[in-house]
């Protein structure tokens, strides 16, 4: 199953894209595939969102789920 | 009722007029009988001899608003605030401008003060907000927040 998944930061210009459609299941698999895909981007600390919330243990995704990878935040 | 999730960005640098207007409208609370605020400005770091002249800020501007908004309940619940108002800088905002605007209001002092520092330090490791800090010869990098 698709699911698209949002880039920021160093990750969005890293990967030249805003947005990724990947076919994952879960958090777990969406993390293989981008050490699979990206590899530059998997050597760098990233957080997944899911809806908005970080998620630290495996996390089951679907399509109409809002999925985003943060790299560390540096506001203010 | 719970309110509506207030808008913390501003596009482009806060500018000292915006502030000292906000500050005038606190005028009418007159149950307040102090006020923090906190002004982050653009700091032109020297990086391997190269100078920044600005930062870029980007966002997850749905996710830092829920955040944002969960930070300011508790806070205003902590601290027994009248009110609080944050303000964050998106695009490239230049050394030297204000990219940062945190403004807490309380009956006493020590509130006041206490709840800004506070959210000033949750809203720079919580919220999802980036800044690229721009050198005067075009390269880039990836700013880091450092402890305090």
């Amino acid at each position: 199953m698709a699911v698209k998944i949002q880039l920021y930061g160093q990750l969005k210009q890293m990967a030249g894209v805003s947005e990724l459609s990947l076919d994952v299941k879960d958090t777990d698999g969406l993390k293989n595939e981008i050490a699979a895909r990206y590899p530059e981007i998997n050597d760098l600390t990233y957080l997944i969102a899911v809806d908005r919330n970080i998620v630290q243990v495996n996390t089951p995704v679907k399509a109409i789920q809002e999925l985003a990878l943060l790299p560390p935040y540096s506001g203010g | 009722m719970k309110q509506k999730i207030q808008n913390i960005f501003v596009i482009g640098a806060i500018s000292p007029s915006f502030i000292t207007d906000k500050i005038a409208a606190h005028q009418s609370k007159t149950v307040i009988g102090g006020h923090s605020i906190f002004l982050g400005q653009v700091r032109s770091d020297i990086i391997e001899n190269k100078k920044v002249i600005a930062v870029d800020y980007t966002s997850y501007e749905a996710m830092a608003l829920e955040q944002m908004d969960a930070i300011r309940e508790t806070i205003i619940e902590k601290y027994s605030l009248t009110c609080m108002h944050v303000y964050h800088s998106l695009g490239k905002i230049k050394s030297g401008e204000i990219c940062l605007f945190v403004f807490t209001s309380a009956p006493h002092r020590k509130a006041a003060i206490d709840a800004c520092s506070e959210t000033v330090e949750r809203l720079k490791a919580e919220l999802p907000i980036w800044g690229k800090e721009i050198f005067g010869d075009g390269s880039f990098q990836w700013k880091k927040n450092l402890p305090a």
